[in-house]
């Protein structure tokens, strides 16, 4: 285990770029859930107000 | 009209395709996920270690995917930038809105990750060759679709505007492509080439193959999942957008 996460003395740039790249799928993959949750919500307030006058 | 004209038509119709794409979203994501952790683990725990590289070569298994998927993205913009300009398609705008953001990071991990392979195994992590150079003109352009769109408020003319940019820049696309070939350049050619004989032992070959499609299935998904959010947000005022607030 300790060998294998040594990347035979690469570890210093095998491990930061997956990473990163974890951080960067989990990030680009959740954004356009939250995105369409908050249109959705700025919408109905949009109807709410168009309703109330 | 034939199938095809019958599909054409019915993707650009708005409520269609924001109804219609919700399951292909799950489906590419869950496609995506998979093949993404199957491949990286394969990659990172049990191909074989580099005779040359070591274990540094493993950059690869995200390298290779980001730096052509973004290339991918875009050309299918500049070819979404003709139908718009041709066909006015409203949907090819959503499209392009929708892709620019993913192409730009994807090109900006391409980019990074590249150089952070180039410090062991070329000795520096940027030269000002044509392939590392023509790949940051690609970001640039990609930022430049992304400026353009939000300088111009007036929804039509930026589409119009950023439709003329993609297309003119997909000229760079054969150049990313040959700088390898044509010029002396640090970055090897292509060991995957259409036509010719693979040179990447099956080892080491599969789980770049399974990354790729993960990524390019989630890429996939995520295009489509903004382009429902953006199609929602220009049909604000329709009836089936309405619909769907009221019924959520």
């Amino acid at each position: 285990m300790m060998e294998w996460l040594e990347m035979g003395g690469y570890a210093a740039y095998v491990w930061p770029v997956f990473g990163i790249a974890l951080i960067f799928v989990i990030v680009v993959a959740l954004t356009p859930r939250f995105q369409h949750k908050r249109l959705i919500e700025a919408l109905r307030i949009e109807l709410e107000i168009e309703s109330e006058n | 009209m034939n199938w095809f004209t019958r599909i054409f038509h019915k993707m650009g119709s708005p409520p269609f395709f924001y109804r219609g794409a919700k399951v292909w979203v799950s489906w590419l994501y869950v496609i995506g996920f998979v093949s993404l952790i199957v491949g990286t683990v394969w990659g990172l725990a049990f191909a074989p270690a580099d005779r040359l590289q070591g274990d540094s070569f493993r950059i690869i298994y995200l390298h290779v995917p980001t730096a052509h998927l973004s290339q991918l993205i875009y050309i299918a913009i500049a070819v979404a930038g003709f139908v718009y300009l041709v066909w006015r398609m409203k949907m090819a705008d959503v499209f392009i809105v929708s892709a620019v953001w993913l192409g730009a990071w994807l090109t900006a991990f391409a980019l990074f990750s590249g150089i952070v392979w180039g410090i062991p195994t070329w000795g520096t992590g940027w030269v000002w060759d044509a392939r590392t150079t023509s790949v940051l003109v690609q970001l640039f352009l990609f930022l430049g679709l992304i400026a353009l769109r939000t300088a111009i408020p007036n929804s039509q003319r930026g589409a119009l505007a950023v439709a003329v940019l993609a297309i003119v820049g997909v000229i760079n696309i054969p150049i990313i492509k040959y700088s390898v070939d044509w010029f002396t350049t640090l970055h090897q050619p292509a060991s995957i080439q259409i036509g010719n004989p693979v040179s990447i032992d099956p080892s080491m070959l599969w789980p770049l193959l399974v990354n790729t499609i993960g990524l390019y299935a989630l890429a996939a998904g995520v295009i489509l999942y903004y382009m429902r959010i953006n199609v929602l947000r220009r049909e604000r005022n329709s009836e089936w957008v309405r619909d769907i607030v009221d019924s959520n």
